[in-house]
């Protein structure tokens, strides 16, 4: 009995020692700037100055009432939803489709590099290209609408549809990494149990509601959670497609920050909005855990 | 086991190689002092320097807003190092970043010795920091008119020599205007919108633009419509402290929101979006016939202009015709950006920037960027000889000199009140908002956003 | 039978469809690189020798110093992911394997940092590396990229490890293994897809950075790809021929990375991540 409590304790001591780089690294450049952004939130300061006066809470009351934060907050939970929504179901669609194998089909390992490929280009990459391809007068998408005799779009002024047109540059980014993550999961799908299933006389919709969907639960809720938290963060790709116009339709609050920050040299309400969005990701992810575990403990 | 160390092995190699690679890069270099003082200039290689002085090498660092003559700054850069071998100029181009820039360098205590600086918050926040040199004392801020060394005066420190003056100019494309039925640029408000609806009845070209993604450009359209109905009515420098004040109120005579309506209907779709390079590239494409533009973008918007209509004559520009006919049109007039020195701790920095501050306003020298943008400039030592202005451009030059003007009022106002008024702005351009909405909104907005 | 295989057909074909619709934007860029302006707006979408030009590359090239540039942010890239791997797997050992209470409150600690957003750090990072003399320095870079990215990083490998049988190491403390000798000798050598995932995962953010480089690199010294090629982002994005080509130089190396990394990186996921 002894001897089993200091071997334990020594796996202990060496797990502790494991945990050390790690921990250290993440306390460092991690927690103390989340601290500061946590303190900052309470002063009013410009960033630059050794002027830094405490003024409560204010930082954080004024905001509800500066012009175009319903507006923004209201952009920011269409683009979440969207984007999740949208990367999602197609990823899983995609992952479905590429996972099937067969006579007359085409080499799957070659299609899942093509779909995967828009996941290596930066955010800034990807929002620099869009907004070449939606320009009214030049850009390739109205070229190609006119070469089939439609009225061209206004991509970038149009209420609603310039919302559209990030969401559609933001997932056509994303797929491909979920896409992957799917495709794992359901390669991890033991091949009898849908052989049985199939014997039975299941119909392909019964086997994904019955068996796949269930068995890839982990994976969904990897996919969601992920999905979400980033595109709460998302930065530059949406500013550099359509900077945010018309309005404030497009302007999420991660560039109020940046507004707020570096512009208007308002640091305290900047870190104000900064813990305001972690709290609300936070809340959001965790609810997304409870809801999606209870669904994998249901299955 | 064999396949992990494999990797972890390529991947130190990789990065051993990589990092020799990269510690060579920077002996490349010698000179990457960092700014903060306790430099240590490597082994001084002692040549001779202009005026026979001994120097150390210094890396002089430069940071420039506006790219578009970046290839021009280069030669000029060139040149400099040419005359001074023991100055190595290294410039960042920051563009529409430069608040953040200033702002994280300022906060490492890194910022470029010699820096562009805009009448706003972030260089303002600098100057009281103590972080900008008084220009004052150099001999080439003699030539600055007294105005302009005015406008860039805050809290007693002159903070830069401006590269010129700012104001906007309705460009034309007269080869379009032509087949519109129009001889000669439209001299008054009404002509510019009866050539709009001309333009549009005769051509598929769309009628005139703005680059209003860039917030001058957004701003000086209102601004120069507002100065034409107020101008005569309140007088000069009114206007300018009434905007201070937050006393004016921009719904005070509803003219001002028609034209701004009239002329908004007329904008090519898109407009809202547009940076000054998409209007190039618009002019270029020969796809807007008018586009009311900074002065600043001159030299490249002729060039796209005489690109399309195959004919460098083609290019013409005037004042913006926002006047009544009969009367001369005001315009609104803002210093460009500046060049600032930054306090270094390091004196050969400081004295590398003081160099090359001196050098880079003396007329041969400044007129190989100032040519590149064929801009106006305000230095008075500037002669006909230096300047070679876009034909188009060098004709409105007296005009523009005689015209009577307000100073840009964003120079006086919060960030906060120039996001959202070019936000409601933007969205009257596109066709989203009203007029009336959109001053309305701006009006309200300017309550409480002086500073002071 | 028959109509099954036409099925399987029309199926194939929508979906090859569906392929190159995702395809055009990046054939439109890469096409376009090699263009001038005046072309990728009259015809974006044709291939034609007359149209060929490489002056794009050259200027690029030039204008942003490439080798350079590569060279910083391949050694930020390289060695904060060494530094991650390491960090990441000896901690997910621990986590997965050496069950602690107090290992997974430091677990779930780690994981809700993801929800950390960068841009309201920037300042306070600034100033701690300043502070700390690793302000524009390669290294303050990677120390930054690697402890932004360990979150992910140990939930990977977490799960990794938690997902191997239980019986790998108890024979061998049965035999008097330490557990020291257990993480090397029998847990390590399974790592290669699960570090694979992590490289391009992780790789990718690393690589494609603009935030953390511009903020913490004197960017007119030690340039990063990213920050290089925002010039021609900015005036000259309607320069389109610019930008174009300074996308394909910034990208083809982590594309390379990807093709070689490839075939672990699903294998990775397929063990790993879906069971964390």
């Amino acid at each position: 009995m002894k001897k089993k409590m200091t071997f334990e304790r020594k796996r202990t001591v060496t797990g502790a020692c494991f945990l050390l780089p790690s921990a250290i690294l993440c306390l460092i450049f991690v927690i103390v700037p989340l601290v500061d952004i946590f303190r900052y939130s309470v002063y009013e300061w410009n960033g630059v100055g050794s002027n830094m006066k405490f003024v409560g809470l204010a930082n954080f009351l004024r905001l509800p009432s500066t012009e175009g934060f319903w507006e923004m907050a209201k952009a920011t939970v269409i683009y979440v939803v969207g984007v999740t929504i949208l990367v999602i179901v197609i990823a899983f669609l995609l992952a479905l489709v590429l996972d099937l194998k067969g006579k007359g089909r085409i080499n799957r390992n070659f299609l899942r590099a093509m779909w995967f490929v828009p996941c290596l280009l930066s955010g800034a990459i990807v929002g620099i290209l869009w907004r070449i391809m939606y320009n009214y007068n030049n850009g390739l998408i109205n070229t190609l609408i006119g070469y089939l005799n439609l009225p061209k779009v206004n991509w970038l002024e149009t209420y609603g549809v310039t919302m559209g047109a990030v969401i559609v540059a933001s997932v056509w980014c994303q797929i491909g990494m979920c896409t992957i993550i799917f495709l794992a999961g359901l390669q991890s799908i033991p091949e009898d149990l849908l052989e049985v299933a199939r014997i039975d006389g299941a119909s392909y919709f019964q086997q994904l509601r019955k068996i796949v969907i269930p068995m890839m639960a982990s994976s969904i809720t990897i996919n969601v959670i992920t999905t979400t938290i980033a595109a709460f963060k998302a930065y530059e790709l949406p500013y550099l497609v359509s900077n945010g116009l018309p309005g404030y339709s497009t302007r999420l609050l991660t560039q109020r920050i940046y507004f707020y920050g570096f512009r208007s040299m308002d640091y305290g309400t900047a870190s104000a909005l900064s813990v305001v969005l972690i709290i609300i990701i936070t809340l959001i992810s965790l609810l997304q855990l409870v809801v999606l575990k209870r669904r994998e403990d249901i299955y | 086991m064999r396949k992990m160390r494999k990797m972890l092995a390529l991947l130190l190699c990789a990065g051993m190689i990589l990092g020799g690679i990269s510690a060579c890069g920077s002996k490349e270099t010698p000179t990457q002092a960092p700014a903060e003082g306790e430099s240590k200039t490597e082994e001084s290689k002692e040549e001779p320097a202009a005026g026979g002085e001994e120097h150390e090498n210094v890396t002089l660092e430069v940071c420039i807003v506006q790219p578009d003559w970046s290839d021009e700054w280069d030669d000029m850069e060139k040149k400099f190092e040419d005359e001074y071998p023991w100055i190595d100029v290294v410039s960042v181009g920051v563009q529409e970043n430069q608040g953040e820039f200033l702002t994280t360098r300022a906060a490492a205590n890194d910022l470029p010795a010699i820096t562009q600086i805009n009448n706003n918050q972030n260089v303002w926040a600098l100057c009281e920091e103590g972080k900008i040199l008084d220009a004052s004392g150099f001999s080439v801020a003699a030539n600055v008119p007294d105005s302009y060394k005015d406008a860039y005066t805050h809290d007693g420190v002159f903070m830069g020599i401006t590269q010129g003056a700012a104001f906007t100019v309705l460009f034309l494309n007269m080869d379009i205007l032509k087949q519109a039925g129009w001889e000669a640029p439209p001299t008054n408000f009404d002509e510019l919108i009866k050539c709009c609806e001309d333009i549009e009845a005769n051509t598929d070209v769309a009628a005139i633009t703005v680059a209003a993604n860039k917030t001058t450009n957004c701003w000086m359209v209102w601004e120069g419509i507002l100065a034409n109905v107020y101008g005569d009515e309140l007088g000069f420098g009114v206007y300018d402290e009434q905007i201070k004040d937050g006393t004016f109120d921009f719904a005070k005579n509803p003219k001002a929101t028609e034209m701004l309506a009239a002329i908004s209907s007329h904008m090519m779709t898109g407009t809202s979006s547009m940076t000054e390079d998409d209007v190039t590239a618009a002019f270029a494409d020969g796809a807007v016939a008018m586009a009311i533009a900074g002065n600043w973008t001159a030299a490249n918007i002729c060039d796209a202009i005489g690109e399309a209509a195959g004919d460098p004559a083609a290019a013409a520009a005037v004042l913006v015709p926002f006047n009544e006919a009969g009367k001369d049109p005001w315009i609104s007039v803002s210093p460009e950006d500046a060049f600032a020195c930054t306090v270094q701790e390091d004196p050969n920095v400081a004295e590398a920037a003081k160099v090359f501050y001196e050098w880079v306003f003396q007329p041969e020298n400044f007129k190989i960027i100032q040519n590149a943008r064929g801009t106006v400039p305000v230095l008075t030592n500037m002669t006909d000889e230096h300047i070679v202005l876009p034909d188009a451009v060098a004709d409105i030059v007296p005009a523009m000199n005689a015209a009577q003007y307000v100073m840009m009022s964003f120079n006086l106002l919060t960030s906060e009140f120039y996001d959202s008024s070019c936000t409601a702005l933007k969205d009257v351009y596109s066709g989203n908002l009203k007029a009336e909405d959109a001053v309305a909104s701006m009006a309200e907005a300017l309550k409480g956003s002086h500073l002071n | 039978m028959k109509g099954k295989r036409i099925r399987i057909l029309a199926g194939e074909i929508l979906f090859l469809l569906l392929t190159i619709i995702c395809w055009i934007p990046i054939y439109y860029f890469v096409i376009g690189a090699f263009k001038e302006r005046r072309d990728i707006v009259k015809y974006p979408l044709k291939i034609s020798p007359d149209l060929f030009t490489v002056e794009n590359f050259t200027y690029v090239w030039k204008k942003m110093d490439f080798l350079k540039t590569l060279g910083n942010t391949a050694f930020i890239t390289v060695m904060a992911l060494v530094i991650v791997i390491i960090c990441s797997a000896l901690a997910g050992f621990a986590i997965a394997r050496i069950k602690r209470r107090i290992f997974m409150v430091y677990y779930s600690l780690l994981v809700a940092l993801m929800v950390v957003p960068f841009i309201g750090c920037v300042i306070s990072l600034v100033v701690l590396s300043n502070r700390m003399n690793l302000y524009n320095s390669l290294w303050g870079c990677v120390l930054i990229q690697a402890a932004w990215n360990m979150p992910f990083a140990v939930f990977l490998y977490t799960g990794f490890m938690g997902g191997l049988p239980k019986e790998l190491e108890e024979a061998a403390y049965i035999d008097g293994c330490s557990t020291v000798q257990v993480f090397a000798r029998i847990f390590l050598p399974l790592q290669a897809p699960v570090t694979a995932t992590c490289c391009i995962r992780c790789g990718i953010g690393m690589w494609n950075d603009y935030l953390v480089s511009n903020s913490l690199l004197n960017s007119a010294r030690t340039p990063t790809l990213m920050v290089g090629i925002q010039q021609f982002f900015g005036a000259y994005v309607s320069e389109y021929g610019y930008a174009f080509a300074g996308i394909i130089l910034a990208s083809l190396p982590i594309l390379v990375m990807f093709v070689f990394l490839q075939k672990y990186f699903i294998k990775g996921l397929v063990a790993g991540a879906v069971k964390g």
